[in-house]
C-alpha cells in the first residue's frame, strides 16, 4: 500500500505545485495570484511531510503561508488593487527574449537532472529509521546549534537589524529630533 | 481482513466520531452561549424548542437552510463562497492533532484516542490555525463592503499580531515537556497536579490565555465585529447557510482555544490525585473516563470564555495593539528566558 500511496500523493502535491505556481503569474488579479501562491506553499509543505521532514513542513505553513503570504496580500487588499488589464510587453522582441530564457531555464535544469543520474537523490545517514528514533526537530536542532551555530546567529542578528530598521523608518524623523535620554 | 484495511478502518471511525462530536458540540455551544447570555443579563433566552431548548440549534440550522441563498452584485463570487468553507475547512483540521484521551483497545489491537500523534503536534495546530486567517480576509475582501474589509483588516492584524505571543508562551511549555507533542505534553503533567503548567508556568498561562482569547475573536477583543462600528465585521454580507458557516467554524476555534488550554496547561485528561493506571480499571473504562475528564475540563473553559463574553466590555483598537506588542509580548519573553534559564540549571 505504502508504496502505492507516496508516490501518486507525491506527483499530486507537485502537480498542483506546478499548476497554482503557474497561476501565480498567469493570473490578473493580484489577490488570485497571492491565493495561489498559498497553495504552491501548502502542496510544497506536503512534499516535505512525504519527505519525512513534518518540522520543515510545518513551519513552511507556518512562515510562508501563515504570515508573510498573510502581509502581502493584507497589502494587495490594502491598496486595493485592480486587476491588471495589460502590462505586458508583447513585441516580437520580448516575446523572443522570454522563448529564449524559457528554453535556456528548461535545458540547464533537465541537464542537471540527467547528468546526475535520475532524480532520485542520494541517501545519507539520516534514514526514515534514525528519524523514527530520534525526531525531525532533534536532528534539524542539532545540526542548527553545533555545525551551523555562526550562520543561525548570524542570520537572526540580520534580523533584529532589520526590525530595528523598519522601526526606525517608519518613526521617520522624529526619532532624530528627540535628543537626550529617554526618547524613544 | 488484512492490517492496513483495519488500520484505515480505525481511523475513518476515530475522524467522523471526532468531526461528529465536534461539530454537534459547536452548535450546542451556540445554545449554551444564549442561554448563559440570557442568565447574565436576567432574561429566559431560547427555551421554547424542546426541554431548556435543545432543540435550538436544530431549529437554528434548519432556518438557515431554508434561507435564500443570496450573493452580493459586486462581490467577486468565487472568493465570496470560498471565504466560508476555507474558514470551515481550516477550523476542523486542527483537531486531527487533539488528544480526546488516552488509550483504548479495539478488535486486539491499542488505538490512541487521537487521530494522529504527529511528532509536531502542536506546531501543527498553531500552523493550521495560522492559514485559518486567509478565511476571514478572503471573505471580507470578496464582499466588496467597506465594512467586510475594515473587519477583515481588524481581525487579521489582531491575529497576526496574537500569534506571535502565543507561540513564544507556547515555547516554554516546549522547553519544559521537552516535545512537541501533544501527548507527551500531556504526559509530562501527570505525575500530580502542581505538575500541571498553569502552576508551573503562571506567567505564560496568562499570556497564552490572553493571546487565545484575541485569536479567537471573541470580547474583549472582538474589534473584527464592533457592531457599532463595522455592522458585524468580515461577514456582514453573508447570510443563510454561508453566515452559518462562519458562526459554527468561530465556536469550532472556540473549542479548539478550550482543548489547546486543557491539553497544554491543565494536565489533559489527567484527574488530580487520581492515577486511572492504578486503580485496576479496564484499559477501555480509563480510556472513556479519559475521554470524559477532557470533555469535561474543555467545557469548562468553554463556559469560562462565555463569562467573559458576556461580562467584560470591548477593548479599543489602540488599546489592543498595545496590548499585544508592549506588554505581552516583552512578558512572554521574560517568561521563555526566565524558564530557559530554569531548566538549564535544575
Amino acid at each position: 500500500m505504502e508504496s502505492l500511496i507516496k508516490p501518486a500523493a507525491f506527483y499530486f502535491f507537485s502537480a498542483v505545485a506546478v499548476v497554482t505556481a503557474i497561476m501565480v503569474i498567469v493570473k490578473r488579479n493580484p489577490v488570485t495570484s497571492g491565493i495561489n501562491l498559498v497553495l504552491t506553499f501548502c502542496s510544497i509543505s506536503a512534499i516535505y511531510v512525504l519527505l519525512n521532514s513534518q518540522f520543515i513542513a510545518v513551519i513552511q505553513v507556518l512562515v510562508y503561508a501563515g504570515a508573510i503570504m498573510v502581509l502581502i496580500i493584507f497589502v494587495i487588499m490594502l491598496l486595493n488593487l485592480r486587476p491588471v488589464e495589460s502590462i505586458m510587453d508583447k513585441s516580437t522582441g520580448v516575446r523572443i527574449a522570454a522563448i529564449f530564457v524559457f528554453v535556456t531555464a528548461l535545458g540547464v535544469s533537465l541537464a542537471a537532472i540527467l547528468t546526475s543520474g535520475g532524480i532520485s537523490g542520494r541517501s545519507g545517514g539520516i534514514t526514515d529509521e534514525f528519524l523514527a528514533k530520534t525526531g525531525t526537530i532533534q536532528v534539524i536542532s542539532r545540526s542548527l546549534f553545533s555545525e551551523y551555530l555562526l550562520p543561525f546567529e548570524l542570520t537572526s542578528l540580520l534580523l533584529t537589524v532589520a526590525i530595528i530598521g523598519v522601526v526606525i523608518l517608519a518613526k521617520g524623523m522624529k526619532v532624530r529630533k528627540k535628543t537626550g535620554p529617554g526618547s524613544e | 481482513m488484512e492490517e492496513w484495511i483495519i488500520d484505515i478502518l480505525i481511523s475513518l471511525a476515530k475522524t467522523l466520531a471526532f468531526f461528529g462530536v465536534i461539530l454537534l458540540w459547536a452548535a450546542y455551544i451556540t445554545l449554551g452561549e444564549r442561554r448563559f447570555a440570557s442568565f447574565f443579563q436576567n432574561r429566559l433566552g431560547p427555551n421554547r424548542a424542546g426541554i431548556f431548548g435543545l432543540l435550538q440549534p436544530l431549529a437554528d440550522g434548519i432556518k438557515f437552510m431554508m434561507k435564500e441563498e443570496i450573493i452580493p452584485k459586486n462581490a467577486n463570487r468565487a472568493f465570496y463562497l470560498l471565504g466560508p468553507t476555507l474558514f470551515i475547512t481550516i477550523a476542523l483540521i486542527p483537531w486531527a492533532a487533539i488528544p480526546f484521551g488516552d488509550t483504548v483497545v479495539i478488535a486486539g489491537r491499542e488505538v490512541k484516542l487521537q487521530i494522529v500523534d504527529l511528532n509536531v503536534g502542536i506546531l501543527f495546530m498553531i500552523a493550521v490555525s495560522s492559514i485559518g486567517v486567509y478565511g476571514i480576509m478572503i471573505g471580507g475582501w470578496a464582499s466588496n463592503n467597506k465594512y467586510s474589509l475594515l473587519g477583515a483588516i481588524r481581525s487579521s492584524a489582531q491575529l497576526i499580531s496574537y500569534e506571535i505571543t502565543m507561540g513564544i508562551a507556547l515555547a516554554a511549555v516546549f522547553l519544559l515537556s521537552g516535545s512537541l507533542s501533544t501527548r507527551d505534553i500531556i504526559i509530562a503533567q501527570m505525575q500530580s497536579p502542581w505538575h500541571w503548567n498553569v502552576f508551573v508556568q503562571p506567567l505564560g498561562f496568562i499570556v497564552f490565555f490572553v493571546s487565545i482569547l484575541a485569536e479567537t475573536n471573541r470580547v474583549p477583543f472582538d474589534l473584527a465585529e464592533a457592531e457599532s462600528e463595522l455592522i458585524v465585521g468580515y461577514h456582514t454580507e453573508y447570510g443563510a447557510f454561508k453566515f452559518a458557516m462562519y458562526m459554527l467554524s468561530e465556536y469550532i476555534n472556540l473549542i479548539t482555544a478550550s482543548a489547546l488550554i486543557t491539553l497544554l496547561y491543565f494536565g489533559g485528561w489527567g484527574i488530580p490525585f487520581v492515577d486511572l493506571g492504578r486503580l485496576g480499571l479496564s484499559v477501555n473504562l480509563a480510556g472513556l473516563i479519559s475521554v470524559i475528564v477532557f470533555l469535561v475540563k474543555t467545557g469548562f473553559f468553554v463556559f469560562v470564555f462565555i463569562w467573559i463574553r458576556w461580562t467584560l466590555p470591548r477593548f479599543r483598537y489602540d488599546q489592543l495593539m498595545n496590548l499585544g506588542w508592549k506588554i505581552l509580548l516583552p512578558l512572554a519573553l521574560v517568561n521563555l528566558f526566565g524558564t530557559a534559564v530554569v531548566a538549564l540549571l535544575v
